[in-house]
């Protein structure tokens, strides 16, 4: 792609669903996947004589995000009415804020990728806004079907300047704004589900230029994939037109998921005039100092910060990408660390065991069924030498499927050590006896093979014998390698 | 201060434009009739062009801050039987409208 | 008792009564109803007449009589509704035919409020289509007849709720007052009529025209019922942003503050209007006297920007208008026009469904609010509708009241000014001020025309407005201003109760 004399500027309008127990403008609770059109109230209908408020903890949820990416908030802000006609919109006008929004500014950090660097991208806004319905349209039927469940559900809507350079730097992007709205808690922020969604605006431009290109918004990208996919065939057809000495005309696009092509919806000259004014129905939103004091100090340890940390732990930048992804297993983590232990060896049991349980049985590690006190004490016994590794994966296997904790697994199991040093010395002894060529080896110099006695060791003792006690026996009955 | 004096003209054009805006299907006898009101009604508006609002704040009443917020909270809900009942058209639960192209 | 004397009763009689016994709701409700027919065929105020539901609210007030409970300030008073107003289980279409079919299934506040003082609701009444209009006539319906003459409009919006209180078809009624709606029909018809401050009454439940200028408010035969009525009304509700937040006095009580010493302002520039009606300036100029008798001292004040009032209105309420009926598309509710395409469905429901009169504003607030004209006309009004505000400040920094006439003519036949919207306009002159600066206005009657070869003897308003939240200083000078008038005590010819 740098080969391309053209360069590709892209900035994101990122529509994030908050998770307040009620809608944004009224007590109308909200349950995802609902049946149709039984998450509703008098408001959601835009019934004659409702009325919006708006809801505090979907401000406190915006105030949040704001101070997370040092947006600017704003002590006065304003709600504005947005008119167009369409049957998911109750109203016949969407409530958003326009020309003053409750924060300006701000910026997001987007951690180094393979191949990438670290990179800021600049926010323009972030503004409170209120979703629509969802339409269904019936295949080989002339007519659509409209519910109207999602109608008023909270969103924040976050504006990047055209700071994002490629379709990778997107969907970075939209990673880290994911992490750091899951670590406050404000939204599930799930691109299947709908509860984060994303516009893309692209323009081209030549290389080593500063002027803007003629640009182009793509709507509703709605995975990862279709977005770095879109952005990417979006740039395709301008890079074509340009080549060919032609001009991108400002239009609004859809992409194609089948074709993997972006195709025009409308242009700039059938673009809507949506008449907006101050929604006289809702008073300033006012955010004082003390509100905005009260959530700072309340902030939670944003993914920046955590990615830092656990970089200092020594984790590798893969783990610390797993783990900072998902909130809920980085405070697993964080809970196991707690209680003691070598980090990377954490680390890769969560990462590497527990995860992949977790994702074959479809469980969140929210319902993890091994306890953060449970991994770490299966880590432990390892450190301490008083299991092996193949014991440890045995009781692993046992803990996550029985609500035990691993030191009662062993008691039940027979897991008990060998730990009875004449039985052990015994054994090493044998050992030793049946491999004499080995034990010359290890007496002129090849002190690597000493692995060797330990593995058999255990294999005769089934696993069971400890493996420090061995280690010393082996010191105490080895002939002394030469020099 | 410069005070515009054109009154503005809204043609039989801009009005078909503003009904298509507003979702009405004007006739074009009413469309006439609705251009010369307009013209009466601009011109009689035309006077607020005259009055110097340079310092001047668009109006806002006075309220007092923060009384308008609500809590999180769950209150009266319809059931889908009752919110549909008032649904002119409805099919499976949800409202049925003359298909439409997304965008 | 007669039902001729039951519905001569003042709303606060008529609650003391059913409270202590003498007279039973049922008894008071029969006896409003026994008259709703013949009112109805007379003058056609009801869009929808309740009797059922009267009949059944004012036995459960008996029962809860006899079941030894405290019953409320409105026990047993039969009240109506401006079809603006929700009502759960009783059609409400704001006039209009885009909400025929519509019977909410909710409660809004102000019929809760009523319902909870225990008023009983006669029906719900007859307007101009969706509350545009000052004469009643903007609407797929009848037109309403004014009681004091058959062939004359009873002003507007809230013509219904005017002629049920004047025609003694219900003891209080509500309307709805966002230019003058309350006042401008009350002044019409011969009684008080209450703008209160906005924000003192809830709008949950009433069916926007103009958010920022709309307020729900009482029609009474006096001030003591209309003051009795706001404190049912009166109050905070966390359902609406704009509701203020503020202690509500006692009205009943402030009718009885003497007014000796209290200033009352007029702005003679605004009585040099051309419109005005030499016998509405003759009857202002002497309830200007009344007052002065009675202690007050008037004083002139200026309001430089108040003969902007009506085309900073028209822009504004049209601008609000045009948004909060983007709602009636025909998909969720009420009338659909069917059609194959869904932008054909949406012109064809509102072009059917919508009267011209609220086209014309749909089409006018769309204009004002489009990106290229936003400026000149919405945000030009808007700053205009801050200095006419701070002309209400400064000048009640010199008086403590400011009195106008409430509309520069009394009734007028009905047809006579449907085909020029702008001269039915200005039938607002000196109401608009009110609600542009969100003040408290009353109408109260002020006498009469002469009866005269091409004219009726008609009833002329007499208008007082005061700062923010002076409704009890409002209560105080029309009280004073009926003690030394009887224009009040009048009926409408033919109305003998």
């Amino acid at each position: 792609m740098n080969t391309s004399r053209w360069e590709t500027v892209i900035g994101l309008e990122v529509h994030c669903q908050l998770k307040t127990k009620s809608k944004l403008f009224s007590a109308c609770g909200f349950v995802f996947g609902a049946e149709p059109n039984t998450q509703t109230d008098p408001y959601t209908w835009a019934h004659p004589g409702t009325l919006p408020v708006p809801n505090r903890e979907a401000v406190r949820f915006a105030i949040r995000l704001a101070l997370a990416t040092s947006s600017d908030i704003q002590q006065r802000s304003r709600f504005a009415r947005k008119h167009y006609f369409y049957p998911d919109l109750p109203k016949g006008y969407q409530i958003t804020q326009s020309d003053h929004p409750y924060c300006l500014g701000g910026h997001v950090v987007i951690p180094p990728g393979v191949r990438r660097p670290a990179k800021t991208v600049r926010l323009v806004r972030i503004h409170i806004e209120e979703d629509a319905g969802k339409n269904t349209h019936l295949a080989g039927k002339d007519i659509s079907l409209v519910d109207y469940n999602r109608a008023g559900v909270p969103l924040l809507e976050i504006v990047s300047e055209p700071d994002i350079r490629s379709a990778q730097e997107a969907s970075a992007y939209m990673r880290e704004l994911r992490a750091i709205v899951r670590y406050l808690a404000i939204s599930h922020a799930n691109m299947e589900e709908g509860t984060l969604r994303c516009d893309a605006n692209v323009s081209l431009r030549v290389r080593g230029t500063q002027a803007y290109g003629t640009r182009c918004e793509i709507k509703n990208l709605n995975s990862f994939k279709f977005l770095e996919a879109a952005i990417n065939a979006e740039v395709r057809r301008q890079t074509a037109l340009l080549d060919d000495g032609g001009s991108v005309v400002q239009c609004t696009m859809s992409y194609d998921t089948m074709k993997d092509c972006t195709r025009v919806m409308r242009t700039k000259e059938e673009a809507a005039d949506y008449r907006y004014f101050p929604d006289p129905d809702l008073p300033p939103l006012n955010i004082d100092n003390a509100w905005i004091a009260d959530e700072r100090s309340r902030l939670p340890e944003l993914p920046a910060a955590r990615r830092k940390r656990y970089a200092a732990m020594g984790l590798r930048d893969y783990d610390v990408d797993v783990l900072v992804g998902d909130p809920a297993l980085a405070t697993f983590f964080d809970r196991t660390i707690a209680l003691g232990g070598d980090a990377k060896k954490v680390c890769n049991w969560i990462t590497v065991e527990l995860l992949a349980r977790l994702k074959a049985d479809r469980k969140r590690i929210e319902r993890s069924p091994v306890s953060p006190a449970r991994m770490h004490e299966l880590v432990a016994l390892v450190e301490s030498g008083t299991i092996s590794g193949r014991v440890a994966k045995e009781l692993f296997d046992k803990i996550y499927r029985e609500d035990l904790t691993p030191s009662e697994v062993m008691a039940r199991d027979g897991y008990q050590q060998m730990s009875d040093p004449n039985l052990l010395e015994e054994l090493v002894t044998k050992v030793l006896a049946n491999h004499p060529g080995q034990v010359e080896q290890y007496r002129r110099g090849k002190t690597k093979i000493r692995g060797f006695f330990v593995g058999q060791v255990m294999k005769r003792s089934e696993g069971q014998a400890n493996p420090g006690m061995v280690n010393q026996l082996l010191d105490a009955l080895l002939p002394k390698p030469e020099n | 201060m410069i005070v515009s004096l054109i009154v503005s003209l809204v043609t039989a054009k801009e009005v078909m434009e503003l009904a298509h805006l507003s979702r009405l299907s004007l006739s074009p006898a009413e469309a006439t009739r609705m251009c010369g009101q307009f013209a009466h009604i601009l011109g009689y508006i035309e006077m607020l062009r005259a009055v110097d609002v340079r310092t001047t704040e668009e109006y806002l009443s006075q309220r007092q801050p923060d009384s308008s917020l609500r809590e999180d909270q769950v209150g009266p809900m319809y059931t889908s039987q009752c919110a549909l009942s008032a649904v002119p058209q409805r099919r499976d639960g949800m409202v049925e409208v003359p298909k439409f192209k997304e965008d | 008792m007669e039902t001729s004397q039951i519905v001569a009763l003042t709303a606060r009689e008529l609650a003391v009564r059913v409270r202590d016994g003498s007279i039973t709701a049922r008894r008071a409700a029969d006896a409003y109803l026994s008259r709703v027919d013949a009112v109805q065929r007379a003058f056609g105020p009801f869009a929808h007449a309740t009797p059922d539901r009267c009949r059944a609210q004012a036995d459960a007030i008996d029962q809860a009589r006899a079941r030894g409970e405290t019953l409320g300030p409105l026990a047993g008073v039969p009240v109506g509704l401006k079809n603006i107003f929700v009502t759960q289980g009783v059609p409400t279409t704001c006039g209009s035919k885009i909400l025929s079919g519509w019977t909410p299934q909710y409660e809004g506040a102000q019929a809760a409020c009523l319902r909870q003082a225990g008023a009983v609701l006669v029906g719900k009444l007859a307007m101009d289509e969706f509350a545009m209009g000052s004469s009643n006539e903007n609407t797929p319906f009848e037109p309403v007849r004014n009681p004091w003459a058959r062939d004359h409009v009873p002003g507007g919006s809230s013509g219904g709720s005017a002629v049920v209180v004047s025609a003694r078809a219900a003891a209080l009624s509500l309307g709805s007052d966002t230019g003058g709606s309350i006042r401008q029909p009350a002044s019409l018809c011969g009684l008080v009529g209450l703008k209160p401050t906005y924000g003192r009454v809830s709008r949950f439940g009433m069916i926007a025209f103009a958010s920022s200028l709309d307020q729900a408010g009482p029609f009474a035969r006096d001030t003591r019922d209309a003051a009795l009525a706001l404190s049912v009304l009166a109050g905070h509700d966390p359902r609406d942003a704009t509701s203020l937040n503020a202690p509500v006095p006692d009205y009943l009580g402030a009718c009885e503050t003497p007014i000796k010493g209290l200033r009352v302002g007029y702005d003679p520039d605004g009585l040099n209007h051309e419109g005005l009606d030499p016998e509405v300036r003759r009857a202002f100029e002497v309830s200007l006297r009344v007052l002065r008798e009675r202690g007050a001292e008037i004083v002139e004040v200026a309001l430089p920007h108040a003969h902007l009032g009506v085309a900073t209105y028209y822009v504004l309420c049209a601008a609000e208008a045009a948004s909060n009926l983007a709602r009636y598309d025909g998909v969720r509710y009420g009338r659909r026009q069917p059609q194959p395409s869904l932008d054909g469905m949406y012109a064809a429901t509102r072009e059917a469904g919508f009267g011209e009169e609220v086209k014309r504003r749909i089409l006018l607030g769309t204009y004002v609010l489009r990106a290229s004209s936003y400026e000149e006309y919405y945000g030009r009004a808007m700053k205009v509708r801050t200095l006419i505000a701070s002309d209400y400040r400064a000048a009640f920094e010199c008086c403590d009241l400011l009195v106008t006439p409430t509309s520069p003519f009394p009734s007028f036949r009905i047809g006579e000014k449907v085909s020029d919207p702008l001269a039915m306009y200005l039938s607002d002159i000196y109401t608009v001020g009110a609600n542009l600066a969100g003040l408290p206005a009353i109408s109260i009657p002020g006498g009469f025309s002469q009866a005269a070869t091409d004219r009726p003897r008609l009833p002329i308003g007499f208008q007082l407005l005061g700062p923010r939240l002076a409704e009890p200083r409002l209560f105080a000078a029309a009280a004073a201003h009926e003690a030394d008038t009887s224009w009040h005590l009048e009926r409408p010819p033919g109305i003998k109760a």
